[in-house]
């Protein structure tokens, strides 16, 4: 059975007036367990789908606040968030400018974006299991990495 | 783990709202309601109820949004004007607490949780540890999660 929705699928924020499209199957799905992830979820990670960016039908800008932040890796990403509520939807990054990382919480359904790699877990929770997927103590590599850890979940999954 | 010693410090991602937490918490569970994941973006949120008068803002400007909670609560959202971090909640139907998002602590390290609330609604994928105190939905009341936290730290 695909591990995968039937695509598009739709998100949005707590209050509703900013809503998004996903068109296509996404990249990859990881959770980031970096300080600024587990600032903004009040979690132990937060969970990110890279996906194409287009593959993304975005909100309106007159809906969105974006903010700019310097992440533990050193670079400048955007983050997208509704204007209205605050919630978080993406954030995109220069050195990436063909794809952007939605907040997979923000999915109507987001159950099916399992993460497939984990980053930064020298700032783990230390009580959080994170089974047996591939797990760096800092930023991930590269890009290819992220896309062939969740290709393999995929496939794991068609068998 | 131990708790630390109070006062402990937290903020946002700016720095522009800092805060402290004077006193030991009540409790810590872990929130798999829908709007704790879209909050959140992941596929759950720590909570960690607080007394109004421990938890004490130094700096910074904050912006509020108020939801309607599920059970028709209001609940008011606060976050730093200038960067969109969240902060606290204020339920208005208990104006003695906050409910404190712990991952905005310097250090949360501390802060195991001691049950989940709304599993009906968390990832599949989640697995939820049975010997915590658990409930498919909203708490009737969260006196066990207290309770759970006070056997584990003492009383707060």
């Amino acid at each position: 059975m695909s591990r995968l929705p039937r695509f598009p699928v739709e998100g949005r924020c707590l209050c509703g007036a900013a809503s998004y499209v996903l068109a296509a199957s996404p990249l990859a799905v990881y959770a980031c367990h970096c300080r600024d992830c587990q600032r903004f979820a009040s979690g132990p990670y937060a969970v990110g789908i890279i996906v194409n960016r287009k593959d993304v039908i975005f909100p309106q800008a007159a809906a969105l606040a974006s903010t700019q932040r310097r992440g533990d890796s050193g670079r400048i990403v955007r983050q997208f968030a509704c204007a209205q509520c605050g919630t978080r939807l993406w954030h995109e990054a220069d050195h990436a400018p063909d794809t952007v990382i939605l907040r997979a919480g923000t999915l109507d359904e987001p159950g099916w974006a399992r993460p497939a790699v984990h980053s930064w877990t020298r700032s783990r929770l230390p009580w959080v299991d994170l089974g047996d997927e591939p797990q760096f103590a800092g930023a991930v590599p590269s890009r290819d990495v992220l896309y062939d850890a969740w290709r393999a979940w995929l496939d794991a999954g068609e068998t | 783990m131990p708790l630390p010693k109070f006062p402990q410090q937290g903020g946002c991602h700016c720095g522009a709202v800092r805060y402290e937490l004077t006193a030991p918490p009540l409790g810590v569970y872990n929130c798999h309601c829908t709007d704790c994941q879209k909050m959140s973006g992941a596929a759950y949120a720590m909570s960690m109820p607080v007394r109004t008068e421990t938890l004490v803002q130094l700096s910074g400007e904050v912006s509020i949004f108020e939801k309607v909670a599920d059970s028709g609560r209001r609940v008011q959202m606060v976050s730093c004007a200038k960067c969109g971090t969240r902060m606290w909640n204020v339920p208005l139907s208990s104006p003695e607490m906050r409910t404190l998002r712990p991952g905005t602590l310097d250090d949360f390290s501390w802060a195991e949780p001691v049950g989940n609330i709304w599993t009906k609604s968390r990832m599949p994928w989640i697995e939820i540890d049975a010997a915590l105190v658990n409930y498919e939905g909203q708490p009737p009341s969260r006196e066990p999660l207290y309770a759970a936290w006070s056997a584990k730290h003492g009383e707060a």
